[in-house]
């Protein structure tokens, strides 16, 4: 089943077309730049919570959400090869 | 099939054993971990890290008396909110949460220099007022309201 598997993946990664690869690269590239600053966003609410600014740590929690939904959204919307 | 392909083929097999992560598993494990650093966030937001010192107390009393350069350690507001009071040597009575605002070791209080200090990093708090004066806390000492009574010394509150 393993071998099975292995299979499907590669003829997965075979089967994108270049503007396909492209453009998956590129969502990889700006998901990965939201979580840089979704990890930015974590340090700063510990240091606003544990500084007593709980109302900056809601702000960043809305933030973290915001950040996570968009990050749904890039990734749901990929294209299909 | 000759030995030499028979062996290539083995070796194909054994390479598309392993799954390869395409560019689609990728995104997913960003995504996954996207949702990670939210829940950190709620986890913070929701108070999973005390923050000692802080918050409301009712009075309580924390000690008899004390005489000048001389200290005492309580617990306040809560039970598990290790704190030190210091009369100075003007008679000024002074109290701070004893949890260091870096790394949360103990704070001592000492005589000879006058000084808060927290001896893991060398932090350095002025007894007067609990600002940092050396070292790597980040922040002041919440200070604990005393009030002098007639039987005794009370912790009566908090300000941060």
């Amino acid at each position: 089943m393993n071998r099975n598997r292995g299979r499907l993946n590669a003829d997965e990664t075979a089967r994108d077309h270049p503007d396909v690869a492209a453009s998956l690269n590129a969502r990889i590239a700006v998901v990965a730049l939201i979580i840089l600053c979704q990890l930015w966003a974590l340090t700063a609410a510990l240091d606003a919570w544990l500084g007593g600014d709980t109302g900056a740590v809601w702000w960043l929690l809305g933030f973290q959400v915001l950040a996570f939904v968009s990050a749904l959204l890039i990734s749901r919307a990929t294209p299909r090869s | 099939m000759t030995q030499e392909s028979h062996a290539r083929e083995r070796l194909l097999d054994r390479i598309r054993e392993d799954r390869l992560v395409t560019r689609r598993d990728y995104l997913r494990l960003l995504v996954t971990v996207s949702g990670g650093l939210v829940a950190g966030t709620a986890a913070v937001a929701s108070g999973i890290f005390r923050d000692h010192g802080a918050g409301e107390g009712s009075p309580k009393k924390v000690a008899d008396s004390v005489t000048p350069g001389e200290s005492f350690t309580f617990n306040y507001p809560g039970d598990d909110d290790p704190a030190i009071g210091v009369r100075l040597e003007d008679g000024a009575l002074v109290a701070y949460s004893s949890v260091c605002t870096h790394l949360a070791c103990a704070v001592l209080w000492i005589k000879e220099s006058g000084e808060l200090e927290c001896p893991c990093h060398d932090g350095l708090f002025d007894v007067h007022t609990g600002e940092v004066l050396a070292g790597p806390p980040p922040r002041p000492l919440p200070r604990i309201e005393l009030e002098e009574r007639t039987d005794g010394i009370y912790a009566v509150g908090v300000t941060t």
